[in-house]
């Protein structure tokens, strides 16, 4: 019987997930649940403290904040995801296809994701940039493309441990072709790994973004995001801390709940931990 | 088809089967050297060797699983009369004419899918089959191989397993589109002696039950004897004594496998030392010159210096030495 109640499987998953949920839910519902209009300004209350009217305070503009980070998150979840989805789908494609040709396809397949991954991903990302132009959507395709080869080495790593494996000479002996070996018995041992991968990878595209829009390269104001109020916040530092604080904590918070929902995922998806 | 094979012929006939392995800067080594061994409907035929002696490459090699620079260079194997070697796809072969007992029954399964879709992949691959009838034939298979709750322990995954219900299991699977011939190899060498001895009764009982023939891949003689009908027994490559059970052990003619039969270890008598085998098996790519077994052979003598034919001495009894 499987215990749904094993502290040491699945308790980082069950403090984390809320909190995920919860940044998740708020990108979801940001126009319902936000107070203000996010664009709305009013110089009768800029530079506020935090208050009743104003729980977050108000920018220089005399924007509600917290209505400027609840909107935000929507930028940082929609990045999140497709860069996430693009970078997972390229390198898983690219790992299979690596660990199962092997070979002169695997050499040239990997040397190039070595080529992709010796610059720093900052940097990759403002070259990309700098050639796209700047946008969310182009940031996504940029952050996605960063990660397809770490995801790609992942996938050919496990992809390559489980190629090994007696379990596929036996398919093979009952007559399972190569198309279903790949997908029915080479995947699925690969999905664990790169859904743990996916978790941690997420939090660093959040992350990314908000650094490239902290550089004025993704959401451009007044579109808020994380990374553009910082910024924008980092004049008034001495008046106004908390222009920049409360996007930094939602930040903080976000990227570190993700890390630690990606190691609660390990835990969890290996079968070979249940009891 | 042909159901009932040509007349006189058996289910699989192997013929003067040689494997090489080639070698980037070596000449090619001979893995198998003209082998042939034949099994009849409904018979269960041990083929018994130590490791490296070339017998799980000779089962690899008729359902087309040789390693990359192993190839088949002489020989004829025959599966109810059709060519196995040349021509012919033999993935169409694998698992409905002729399905194979993997070796290491613990790591033989996927450990990220349940027992019941791994036994029903071959149904699903060979097709023809509804889902629902497929869950059906999975519950039936896993009952026939004596798994206790078969229905509910379907949806269980390998590490929930046992070591012997895995290999349960994975000889669920060989029956699964009911071959009339199943290679097993060395399907017991990852359980203990109690599980060996189950899993051996069930072979038995499912050869009873369907009229599949095995061919039964081992190390340990002792084993093979108590349930095969013939016995192949192989050396360095080559067969060098075959016969019936009784032919084999009633009347050993080669000493390899009398030395073999000394070496089992027996509960009488308790010997200082376990009797061994002085010496260690030829490597392929050695160049030996007449008999391979003749280093190692306490009768050997002057004409063992020229390479023995494989004799017949009465009906199916032939072995493969000068003095014998």
């Amino acid at each position: 019987m499987i215990r749904w109640l094993n502290w040491r499987r699945y308790g980082l998953v069950t403090v984390t997930l809320p909190v995920v949920a919860l940044v998740f839910l708020a990108a979801a519902l940001a126009p319902v649940i936000a107070p203000y209009d996010p664009f709305e300004l009013d110089v009768l209350v800029m530079l506020q403290g935090p208050g009743a009217d104003h729980l977050l305070g108000t920018d220089e503009l005399g924007r509600d904040i917290l209505s400027r980070v609840i909107h935000a998150s929507r930028v940082s979840i929609v990045v999140g995801l497709v860069a996430v989805a693009i970078g997972a789908s390229g390198g898983v494609l690219i790992g299979v296809l690596a660990a199962h040709f092997g070979g002169a396809v695997d050499s040239v397949l990997m040397r190039f994701m070595e080529i992709v991954f010796c610059f720093p991903a900052i940097l990759l990302a403002v070259i990309l940039m700098a050639n796209l132009g700047t946008s969310v959507l182009n940031a996504m395709l940029a952050i996605g493309i960063i990660f397809i080869p770490g995801f790609a080495r992942l996938t050919r790593a496990v992809a390559q441990t489980v190629q090994r494996q007696p379990f596929l000479e036996a398919a093979i002996c009952l007559g399972v072709g190569p198309l279903r070996l790949v997908t029915r018995e080479i995947l699925p041992n690969v999905i664990g790994p790169v859904l743990v991968e996916a978790a941690v990878a997420f939090s660093y595209a959040v992350l990314l973004e908000s650094a490239l829009s902290f550089l004025g390269l993704g959401a451009q104001p007044p579109e808020p995001s994380w990374g553009n109020m910082i910024n924008t916040g980092r004049g008034f530092i001495d008046q106004a801390p908390w222009i920049s604080l409360a996007p930094g904590a939602a930040l903080f918070v976000t990227v570190f709940s993700f890390n630690l929902l990606g190691d609660g995922l390990r835990d969890v998806l290996d079968p070979r931990l249940h009891d | 088809m042909t159901d009932h094979g040509h007349a006189g012929e058996g289910l699989l006939e192997v013929e003067g089967l040689t494997i090489v392995l080639r070698h980037r800067h070596r000449p090619p080594a001979t893995i198998a050297r003209d082998v042939s061994l034949r099994v009849n409907a409904g018979e269960i035929v041990g083929l018994i060797g130590e490791s490296g002696s070339g017998k799980t490459m000779t089962a690899k090699s008729l359902i087309g699983l040789l390693p990359d620079r192993m190839e088949v260079v002489s020989g004829h194997a025959r599966f109810r009369g059709r060519d196995l070697l040349h021509g012919g796809d033999p993935a169409r072969v694998r698992g409905r004419d002729i399905a194979l007992i993997p070796q290491d029954a613990l790591h033989a399964l996927n450990p990220v899918k349940t027992i019941g879709w791994q036994v029903g992949e071959p149904l699903q691959v060979h097709g023809g089959l509804r889902q629902r009838r497929i869950a059906t034939v999975v519950g039936d298979l896993l009952e026939r191989v004596h798994i206790p709750d078969a229905r509910r322990r379907a949806v269980d995954y390998p590490h929930q397993f046992s070591g012997g219900m895995q290999q349960r299991a994975l000889t669920a699977m060989a029956l699964s589109m009911e071959p009339p011939l199943i290679l097993a190899d060395e399907p017991t060498t990852a359980l203990d002696v109690t599980i060996q001895a189950e899993i051996i009764d069930l072979i038995g009982e499912l050869r009873d039950a369907t009229g599949a023939s095995f061919l039964f891949i081992s190390h340990d003689l002792a084993l093979v004897s108590s349930f095969c009908d013939r016995i192949y027994v192989m050396y360095a490559g080559e067969i060098v004594e075959s016969g019936t059970r009784d032919a084999i052990f009633s009347h050993t003619r080669h000493p390899y496998t009398r030395a073999l039969i000394g070496a089992a270890p027996r509960l009488a008598g308790n010997p200082e030392r376990l009797p061994t085998i002085p010496g260690r098996i030829p490597q392929p790519h050695e160049e030996i010159r007449g008999c391979r077994f003749r280093e190692r052979c306490p009768e050997a003598g002057a004409a063992c210096g020229e390479a023995p034919r494989l004799d017949t001495a009465d009906g199916d009894h032939a072995f493969r030495c000068w003095y014998a």
